[in-house]
């Protein structure tokens, strides 16, 4: 529904400025501008949207990377009078339930980051909050090639009020420096902000991505294109068994994970397989989605073009002993 | 041609007119609209002002698109009952735009100055106004005081619409008060025209009404002529029962009652028009027997549609 006429009764039913949902956006920069848009405090409709569900206060952020089947995104949809479908496509819920076969996967199967991660640029090209910015170990912007930002360091350059407790005090100085962690969803501040210092998010430093994490990031990009793009419980088993073959090749358990630490790779079935845990595993064991597809076996295929036949007979008459063609013994001499 | 002996029940038509009391009432509501002028516009109860002010929204080309752009130049409410809160203005106002998630009154207030600005608010019309009690005119000028103010620096129009009696135009004596509020308020009001009473309609405009009665029952009364009788219908209702001012002018809701009653006992009889014994009737009704107690000892018949039968 393009645009809602006074006389239609969805004008009564829809929130005063609505937003839609723009290729590869993330449910929660939905939130995020229809709070912009309408004027509201940051997490005004998260706010709303979990009232109208009865859900309780564990509905958060990570509820919208992979909604649970008691989050109904339909009381949003009529908000906003857009498609439910559309809505759904803002998360990994249709993805991960492709893959792991079964309608409500568990987040844990996707260990989605939590954390506020998002890139100024797109901030400022049109409050964009790419869901990708959501996928486990991605911290850059392949549009923009910048990293993904998230701490305000609005703090650093502040003295934190003194305790008297030696131990307090310097905590309170460590926790200065670290800076301003961001939420997504800070009641009292404006949407897109920090939530101490206001600073917009559009305005956050744009530090350039290191070339060598660009390319990692492509790689784990490449996993996860394929396991969403085409990707089924089939796929998701001969990830994992390419790693156990891989480590057994290697002679292994561990393996040096994209943190740089050391961790042992254990995987019992792909039903029960992080796809996050899989895909940081994958990358850091240097293999690319085309080892899995190049393991698939060749589809059989026939011409269609023509019907072709062999008659046993060794005498017919139409047709010469294992020919293929009737037309063969008539243009015979 | 219709068969009277298979007839499906009387229909009454909704419909709005733009009757001439119409004209004159939304013309000058669109002036206020458009002049960002204040006035309090008066009119006797059953003109046809809700209609009005309800047909003026429609057409103003508000609209919601889904890019977050949203446009609604009128804001019309009716004034809220039995409170003086004035969150009770502007929670009615709130809901002209859609549904606003709850938030405490202070958070609310200086929403709705925002909102109003962002959907380019241009007039303000509040129905039924004769009830709005003090702290809701105040509210209103703050509002309105707010919008004019930086940074969005809009004028507003405010039609307060209220039913009158006789001559009496409501809030003309509060605002001539001393008080510092109703001094603001007079202020504010449009200088050639602040309290209006648009007149009902008069035997030649009745005549015009009954003429487009006639084509809108033309289906259900192929030989309907109406504006025949506009002589005794006018006369019939501007007696002092349904006209208790003297105004010597028919409302819109009285000429509707009329004709629909008259059709409605023509309907029953299958004829295609109307005669004087039917339009007698139904005058005897509405102005003689208006007050009458009817003892009701049965079960009234209610016509459904029949289903037609193959």
């Amino acid at each position: 529904m393009t645009i809602i006429q006074i006389a239609d009764p969805a004008w009564e039913t829809t929130f005063p400025h609505r937003v839609e949902a723009r290729p590869e956006e993330w449910l929660g920069g939905i939130f995020l501008r229809c709070d912009e848009d309408n004027g509201w405090d940051s997490g005004t409709t998260m706010t709303t949207f979990v009232r109208a569900l009865h859900l309780d206060k564990t509905a958060r952020s990570m509820s919208l990377v992979l909604p649970p089947a008691s989050m109904d995104l339909r009381p949003l949809a009529g908000w906003l009078a857009v498609s439910e479908q559309s809505l759904l496509a803002t998360t990994y819920r249709v993805e991960l339930s492709r893959l792991y076969e079964t309608p409500h996967p568990h987040p844990q199967l996707f260990s989605a980051g939590i954390g506020v991660h998002f890139c100024p640029a797109c901030m400022a090209e049109g409050r964009m909050l790419r869901r990708s910015f959501l996928l486990p170990h991605v911290c850059c912007c392949s549009r923009h090639q910048l990293r993904l930002q998230g701490v305000c360091a609005c703090s650093r350059s502040l003295v934190p009020p003194k305790t008297g407790f030696a131990i307090l005090d310097s905590l309170a100085q460590v926790s200065y420096e670290a800076g301003v962690l961001q939420k997504w969803f800070s009641p009292g501040s404006q949407p897109f902000t920090c939530r101490a210092c206001g600073l917009d998010w559009a305005h956050f430093p744009r530090v350039e991505a290191d070339p060598k994490l660009l390319v990692r990031e492509q790689a784990i990009l490449a996993w996860y294109d394929f396991f969403f793009s085409t990707g089924t419980l089939h796929a998701l088993n001969q990830a994992v068994q390419m790693v156990r073959r891989t480590l057994e090749q290697r002679q292994s358990k561990s393996i040096k994970v994209l943190s740089g630490r050391l961790s042992q790779v254990t995987f019992s079935t792909a039903e029960k397989t992080s796809l996050g845990r899989l895909v940081e595993v994958l990358v850091s064991l240097r293999l690319s989605p085309d080892m899995i597809e190049a393991e698939e076996p060749a589809v059989v295929w026939r011409p269609m073009n023509r019907q072709v036949f062999y008659c046993s007979l060794p005498d017919c008459p139409h047709m010469r002993s294992n020919s293929t063609s009737c037309e063969a013994r008539r243009n015979e001499p | 041609m219709t068969n009277p002996s298979h007839r499906p029940p009387f229909a009454p038509q909704k419909v709005f007119l733009e009757t001439a009391f119409e004209q004159r009432f939304q013309g000058l509501l669109r002036h206020a609209w458009h002049n960002r002028s204040w006035h309090v516009i008066a009119a006797l109860p059953g003109s046809g002002k809700s209609l009005g002010i309800q047909d003026l929204v429609l057409r103003s080309g508000a609209r919601k698109q889904a890019t977050g752009i949203t446009s609604l130049p009128v804001v019309a409410i009716r004034s809220p009952k039995n409170t003086t809160r004035e969150q009770a203005l502007g929670v009615a106002l709130c809901a002209a735009f859609g549904t606003v998630p709850s938030m405490n009154w202070q958070v609310r207030r200086t929403w709705l100055v925002k909102a109003m600005a962002r959907a380019h608010v241009e007039c303000i019309i509040i129905d039924d106004a004769q009830d709005l009690p003090l702290p809701h005119l105040a509210f209103l000028k703050e509002l309105t005081d707010n919008l004019a103010a930086l940074p969005y620096q809009r004028q507003v129009g405010l039609c307060l619409v209220a039913a009158a009696i006789g001559d009496l135009v409501p809030f003309k004596e509060t605002f001539a008060g001393p008080e510092m509020l109703w001094r603001q308020f007079r202020r504010r009001m449009d200088a050639e025209r602040p309290y209006c009473i648009i007149q009902g309609q008069t035997e030649e405009e009745m005549r015009h009404i009954l003429t487009t009665f006639e084509e809108i029952y033309r289906d259900q009364f192929p030989g309907l002529r109406l504006h025949r009788w506009t002589k005794p219908i006018f006369t019939w209702l501007t007696h002092p029962t349904l006209d208790p001012d003297a105004t010597g002018r028919v409302t819109m809701d009285a000429l509707t009652r009329f004709v629909t009653g008259a059709l409605r006992r023509a309907y029953e009889q299958k004829a295609m028009d109307v005669n004087e014994t039917m339009l007698e009737a139904t005058a005897e009704l509405m102005i003689l027997r208006r007050d009458e107690v009817v003892a009701i000892d049965d079960v009234l018949a209610e016509e459904f549609p029949q289903e037609e039968e193959e």
